[in-house]
């Protein structure tokens, strides 16, 4: 069995740690790379800069990709990902606090997997990242590695 | 004839005589050699006879003289001498008795013969020219009573008629004899019969020529007729005879003809247009407004100025061509427009329609003239002021596509870091509760429940606020909308959400509108979601959705048998963050009527309630197309649950 890697692109660090302590109270937070920004999280996928040395080939079982990110934004990000042949299979989801339909349509185009609003509450996102992690890491059958 | 015959009669009595008496000499002398006459006097008093018959008296005498002066150198032989003798003496004597007799008593015969001859003559040519006389008459009465122009005689006195011909029976319809019981003045008018009286009172030369009157036929018809009269006197009174000349159709297409140029006259000259006749380069005819027009008295254009003196100069080239072209027949007219200069030397825009015509026989432009000046400037102080609209419109938009698309900017970055830092606040305060429970007593728990609380209801708020600024910014995409349906579906998820409340919900099936299908969902679902939620204390809980008339025309309407409100707070209804209730009894954030009359707004169509305090609100909107359809389906399957 694979690791169960989940690639969590987040800048803002109470986010982060909400995510974590989600995960975390289901025991899905095992193996969780966090990103800072768009760029460290294709420096991570494709093993340059920061993660220099790492396999490319391990890639992680799910992105949960935020939007609004510092240097490049998560669409920008989630296009790299779609136009790279090594990266082009691996399940995205966006993760966002925006509802407004234009992200929607526009991550859709590029090729996310999934599409989850966060919830102000905090029940409710717990419960949101529970789901998503039981369904990415569990019961997905991810892309064969080639 | 006659007169010729006189003549001859005068000629006889001198050369009758003479020309007897030589003859008988001659015959004398000549008988001498061959008969010897027995008494040659004798013979002269043949000659003597005859000279007095065919000459009268005198002639007898004279020839009596000339035969007694021969007769008496006859008696005295020729070569002896005369003999007296008692005998010869006797001979001479009765002789100078006798042919002097004999020429008295023939003359006296003669003339006794001829005066009776004469008398007779004389009788003959009078009945000659009697009967001339009268054949004479009769012509000229015929050319009186046949003539083809009316004429009658009148009495210059009693101003009876006197005679009239055929011609005037005919014309005027009256009888001769009708005729002869008037007088001229019953063939007038009664208005010009102190005119006619007036007339012949003048006195008049034998010939007169009277000029046009007005003569009434006896079935009452006007006749215009020229009159000439010439006295005369007829059946030895003062009379006058008169030819009437019928010049009715000539005064009637004078008259016509008088009055169509006198209306052509009172059009150019009272037109507003400038209308002018152009020959020669100079103007033959101008009327007044082309003279106000140029600012030119008119006496000083007619015949004294041109079309040159008023064009701008750099329009003149043009305007002379357009001139040649229509004097040399090139074109019939033209219409076109150039620069004049008035008199004062302002300069002004005309247009003018002008067309070839011919004066005293010679090619002429005759046109109208219009002065477009203030159109002119109007049309190019339109077209400065669309410029200028233009320009301000392109940088007002400019300027409201700025400010959107810092609207848009400023709305997705409320969604994005405004719920973020809520997240964080509601996520520690749930860990919180979670992981140090034990070191919070039941005050610290409760503050950290109020946090969440307000951190959720600041997410609504949130949530709500961005709703109102896309519903306002989102473009409208119309079609044909199914608002019932609609209803339903947001009852259903209502009904799903609080599966305990028992609420009597009635949807009239088949309303439909023109509008645009997101945001009139987003209107309903805040009308409805309003009526769930203050219906709340009743049970049952009544909603009703359907569509009235009104005195703003059919209109939809959401009725529920909630709190309702008070009347005089119903303005305040649909501005932002306007609250009738207390959050603590009914949550909300204030926008949600705001939206919906934002919605309404967009779709041109308006929205107002009505309510009574613990009786209910009615929330009614108008959309256009909104209509009835009774074969839309039945009743929702969910209906009157």
């Amino acid at each position: 069995m694979r690791a169960r890697t989940i690639l969590l692109v987040e800048d803002n660090p109470d986010d982060v740690a909400l995510t974590l302590r989600a995960l975390r109270a289901h025991h899905l937070a095992n193996e969780v790379v966090v990103a800072e920004d768009g760029v460290e999280a294709l420096e991570y996928l494709f093993g340059t800069g920061k993660y220099a040395g790492r396999d490319p080939r391990e890639l992680p079982a799910v992105v949960l990709l935020d939007l609004k990110l510092p240097r490049l934004d998560g669409l920008e990000v989630l296009q790299r990902i779609r136009s790279n042949e090594h990266t082009r299979l691996v399940p995205v989801v966006v993760l966002t606090s925006s509802q407004e339909e234009q992200d929607l349509v526009a991550s859709y185009r590029l090729g996310c997997n999934s599409y989850v609003c966060k919830p102000v509450d905090f029940l409710e996102f717990v419960e949101a990242v529970r789901r998503l992690g039981l369904y990415w890491l569990l019961l997905n059958e991810p892309p064969p590695v080639r | 004839m006659q007169r010729g015959r006189r003549e001859r009669v005068t000629a006889a009595p001198l050369t009758g005589p003479v020309l007897t008496v030589l003859v008988l000499l001659a015959l004398e002398l000549l008988s001498h050699w061959a008969i010897r006459l027995p008494n040659p006097a004798a013979v002269y008093l043949l000659a003597v006879a005859y000279s007095a018959y065919a000459g009268g008296v005198g002639s007898g005498l004279v020839s009596a003289l000339l035969s007694f002066a021969y007769a008496a150198w006859v008696f005295s032989e020729p070569g002896q001498p005369f003999r007296y003798s008692a005998e010869n003496g006797l001979r001479i004597a009765v002789l100078a008795l006798a042919t002097p007799a004999l020429a008295v008593m023939v003359g006296f015969l003669r003339r006794l013969v001829t005066g009776e001859t004469a008398r007779a003559t004389e009788l003959a040519v009078r009945l000659e020219e009697a009967e001339a006389r009268q054949q004479l008459e009769a012509a000229l009465a015929m050319l009186f009573r046949c003539n083809p122009q009316p004429m009658w005689v009148y009495d210059l006195q009693t101003l009876q008629f006197l005679e009239v011909n055929e011609a005037a029976i005919q014309r005027y319809g009256y009888s001769r004899e009708e005729f002869l019981r008037m007088r001229i003045t019953d063939i007038r008018p009664p208005e010009d019969v102190p005119k006619l009286l007036e007339d012949v009172q003048r006195p008049r030369p034998a010939l007169q020529a009277s000029g046009q009157w007005r003569h009434r036929t006896r079935d009452g018809r006007i006749l215009h007729v020229e009159i000439v009269s010439h006295t005369l006197t007829y059946a030895g009174r003062p009379a006058a005879l008169v030819v009437a000349h019928d010049v009715t159709e000539r005064h009637r297409v004078e008259l016509a003809l008088r009055e169509s140029e006198e209306l052509f006259r009172s059009l150019v000259e009272q037109s507003l247009v400038g209308v002018y006749l152009v020959q020669d380069g100079v103007f033959r005819y101008a009327n007044p407004a082309l003279a106000e027009i140029f600012g030119y008295p008119r006496e000083e254009l007619i015949e004294r100025r041109g079309p040159k003196d008023l064009v701008h100069p750099e329009d003149w080239p043009l305007v002379d061509e357009n001139l040649r072209r229509r004097l040399e027949g090139e074109v019939q007219a033209l219409r076109y427009g150039f620069r004049g200069v008035r008199r004062d030397g302002r300069v002004i825009h005309v247009e003018v329609y002008g067309a070839r015509t011919f004066s005293q026989g010679r090619p002429a432009v005759i046109g109208t003239l219009v002065d477009v000046t203030e159109q002119k400037m109007a049309e190019e102080a339109l077209r400065a002021l669309t410029r200028e609209l233009e320009e301000r419109v392109r940088l007002r938009t400019a300027e409201l596509e700025a400010a959107n698309r810092d609207l848009e900017a400023f709305s997705y970055s409320v969604a994005h870091d405004l719920r973020a830092p809520l997240r964080s606040i509601d996520g520690f305060s749930q860990a919180l509760l979670e992981d140090y429970a034990d070191r919070l007593d039941e005050v610290g728990r409760g503050y950290l429940q109020r946090v969440r609380a307000a951190s959720q209801r600041m997410a609504t708020l949130i949530d709500d606020l961005l709703q109102f600024s896309r519903v306002t910014r989102a473009p409208l995409e119309v079609q044909e909308v199914d608002l019932s349906t609609l209803v339903w579906a947001t009852v259903e998820e209502l009904r799903q959400r609080e599966p305990d409340r028992t609420v009597e919900v009635h949807v009239t099936p088949g309303i439909r509108a023109r509008a645009d299908p997101r945001l009139i969902r987003v209107a309903l679902e805040n009308l409805l979601h309003n009526a769930w939620k203050f219906t709340r204390p009743r049970s049952p809980a009544r909603i009703e959705f359907g569509v009235a008339p009104t005195p703003h025309g059919s209109a939809c309407f959401v009725r529920d048998n909630g709190v309702g409100f008070e009347m005089q707070y119903a303005a305040k209804l649909f501005a932002p963050f306007q609250r009738l209730h207390r959050p603590s009894e009914f949550p909300g954030s204030g926008i949600g009527l705001a939206t919906v009359q934002r919605i309404v707004a967009r779709h041109g169509g308006r929205v107002w309630a009505e309510a009574e305090v613990d009786r209910g609100a009615t929330f009614f909107f108008t959309l256009p197309g909104l209509r009835e359809e009774a074969d839309a389906g039945q009743d929702h399957p969910a209906g009157g649950r």
